[in-house]
């Protein structure tokens, strides 16, 4: 299992390294919507040679919607990296598979669509696409989970299993708009905020939530931490996401370090009262009072 | 090229009611694969029921199968599938690839890629228009220039929603629902938590204690000519949920401006905005068709649908020797009050309410009891279907 970080800058790689990384998720300033360290594809590029040479992989995060309008610019972006070997583009919309099967990459994607991938019997639809392969929804069980562990499929599965988690992906920009009508206009600069949202039933419970000119994503309002389950899932993920929005530099070095290390007790003991184990023993109900 | 008109039904009496005021084919969910399982009447029985009552009017059924299953949900689907290909259904629509490909190994039937695919482009519809899917539902994201771009680039059928509420995310990627009140979202246990109310903070300082992210519902009667002359195949009409008034009184308007529009006899826009304002309604506006995104698009402090008409009862029968009618009452309505009458095929009317007698042949002053039938006077005739919407004044 290959512990997949997001990268703050090129000074960092290193450190990452020592601390256990194998693979560094760049984000794009095109592509990724709610980018915490957005780079050109200029910087991709340099990046990704110096991470290369450093014997590491670099993906991608292409987490938009294509429009129509995106086609032809999203199509010039991963020739430009395809040449430059970036070994993966984890994507958010199905049709970048369609595009990537276009220019003969599709070998290069992670299907990674958030709430989508709930069930292990479209391993062999993905299979056939030729995709490399697909992240779980975070939205099932650990029972769940482990049936695509028994898949025959050789497909390769991964899991964002750390850190804040999206629960919300909306195009309206929900801050802006609110602000407008309230006139709150003092409270602007939205980027550079961290906001959060708390429903007046559940007062315990603060859900951030970020706009940029993508739109507005929410987060869950726990972190997830994956240290109960991941000894039983690392034979079968290939790659294992940790979130680094929201989260400190310090946190999220230690969060490394954790899984690198297999050693999760220092974590747990500077950070475990914000996080929890979010549906990997939670199940959801179809119909009020199923559960 | 005419345009389908899509109605939503709950049940088997908004079937025959979408049917029999305009919509050329309506769009229902089973208990089992529906987004809309949670409230769903419809057992593959009435499902069946559906399918003849509009075959026999020459028009569609289609039924939704769009969850995001788990693998639990898919035990039942093979049955599902052959059950609704053996009692004719027009069209499944469907968001999951697996459902999609069993579908197509186990029947014939046609295949509609939902809206919960959230498809933004035309090389999406060219693909799963190449794997099998007739239509695609696109994306409620898009604005009308984007759809025509789309239109021009594929072979897919297009299905664009008109009008009605809508996910303020892109659909299938909420879960807002799943965190706040263990109810899927993607399997039809969506609790709305996007129309709650919350309190805002910004670097833990309380700046607003009314925040909402609810989006207007969408009214997209003056871009209709237009996606009619882009070529989109069906204009839908969201809202399995809601009452037979609302869904008789917007497909109705729909109807009318279509097909107005088809004939050159386009009337100002005001005539079917206003009629879509007699059902009970939400504030509404053009969602993204315009332009995208923008605040004039979402929803504050409103908490209560507003309409100018109520709807207060349903004709059963009507007897033409003794001009009275048999009614199934819905709302409350008095002696002396204005009722219009709203049927499907003619002009409204209005009538005074002279009497009313309980089926009993009781003399009462008031109707005050939903779903109890009455009787009253109506020198109109009336039929089986027309509805009754008390005029506020």
């Amino acid at each position: 299992m290959k512990i997949v970080v997001t990268l703050k800058n090129i000074e960092e790689i290193p450190e990452l390294i020592h601390l256990g990384a194998d693979v560094f998720l760049l984000e794009s300033n095109t592509y990724t919507r709610a980018a915490k360290y957005p780079f050109s594809l200029e910087e991709i590029i340099d990046i990704a040679k110096t991470i290369h040479k450093k014997k590491k992989k670099t993906y991608i995060l292409l987490n938009t919607f294509i429009h129509e309008q995106d086609i032809e610019g999203i199509r010039s972006f991963l020739s430009a990296l395809d040449k430059s070997k970036v070994e993966a583009f984890v994507c958010y919309d199905f049709s970048l598979i369609i595009i990537a099967k276009e220019l003969n990459m599709e070998q290069k994607i992670i299907y990674q669509p958030g709430t989508m991938n709930t069930h292990p019997k479209d391993m062999a639809i993905f299979k056939d696409l030729g995709i490399k392969g697909i992240t779980i929804s975070r939205e099932i069980t650990f029972a769940e989970i482990c049936e695509f562990f028994q898949e025959n499929e050789k497909l390769e599965l991964s899991l964002s299993g750390h850190g804040y988690q999206e629960m919300f992906y909306s195009k309206r920009k929900l801050l802006e708009s609110f602000m407008l009508s309230q006139k709150k206009h003092e409270f602007g600069v939205i980027p550079d905020a961290f906001f959060q949202i708390r429903e007046k039933m559940r007062p315990d419970s603060y859900f951030p939530i970020f706009e940029d000119g993508f739109g507005t994503q929410i987060y869950r309002g726990k972190k997830l931490a994956s240290f109960d389950f991941i000894e039983w899932m690392e034979p079968y993920i290939q790659d294992f996401f940790i979130e680094r929005r929201f989260i400190s530099d310090q946190e999220y070095y230690a969060s490394i370090k954790a899984y690198a290390l297999k050693d999760y007790v220092p974590f747990t003991k500077e950070y475990g009262s914000e996080y929890d184990t979010g549906f990997f023993m939670q199940k959801t109900e179809k119909i009020k009072g199923d559960l | 090229m005419k345009p389908e008109l899509l109605a939503p039904a709950g049940d088997l009496e908004k079937v025959k009611i979408a049917l029999l005021y305009g919509a050329d084919a309506v769009y229902i969910g089973g208990k089992t694969f529906s987004l809309r399982a949670r409230a769903s009447k419809f057992g593959v029985n009435d499902i069946f029921e559906a399918v003849n009552f509009a075959h026999k009017l020459k028009k569609k059924i289609y039924v939704t199968c769009n969850i995001v299953p788990h693998s639990e949900d898919l035990k039942e689907l093979d049955d599902y599938l052959l059950d609704l290909e053996r009692i004719n259904v027009d069209a499944i629509i469907v968001s999951n690839p697996y459902v999609l490909k069993r579908a197509q190994e186990l029947t014939d039937l046609e295949i509609h890629v939902s809206t919960q695919q959230s498809v933004t482009n035309s090389i999406e519809c060219e693909y799963w228009f190449s794997n099998g899917a007739k239509r695609i539902v696109l994306a409620r994201e898009l604005t009308v220039e984007e759809i025509a771009s789309i239109k021009e680039k594929t072979n897919a059928e297009l299905e664009v929603f008109i009008h009605g509420g809508m996910c303020v995310s892109y659909s299938g990627r909420c879960t807002l629902s799943n965190v706040m009140s263990l109810r899927d979202a993607n399997r039809g246990g969506c609790a709305h938590s996007c129309r709650w109310e919350y309190e805002l903070l910004k670097n833990q300082e309380l700046i607003a204690s009314d925040f909402q992210m609810a989006s207007k519902d969408l009214a997209a009667i003056e871009f209709v000519p237009r996606l009619i002359d882009i070529g989109v195949d069906s204009l839908k009409i969201e809202g399995r949920m809601k009452s037979i008034h609302y869904i008789a009184t917007i497909v109705h308007a729909y109807r009318r401006l279509i097909d107005d529009y088809l004939k050159d006899s386009l009337q100002p826009m005001e005539i079917y905005e206003n009629e879509i304002k007699k059902a009970e309604h939400r504030p509404t506006g053009s969602g993204f068709l315009k332009s995208g995104s923008s605040s004039e698009q979402q929803l504050y402090k409103v908490h209560q649908e507003e309409h100018v008409k109520e709807f207060c009862g349903i004709v059963i029968s009507y007897d033409h020797l003794h001009k009275k009618a048999l009614i199934e009452q819905r709302n409350f309505f008095t002696i002396n009050d204005t009722i219009e009458i709203f049927s499907p095929d003619r002009e409204t009317m209005q009538i005074k309410i002279g009497s009313i007698q309980s089926e009993n042949k009781e003399e009462l002053d008031a109707a005050r009891h939903p779903l109890q039938k009455i009787i009253i006077d109506s020198d109109i005739p009336l039929k089986p279907y027309d509805l009754l919407r008390r005029v506020i004044e």
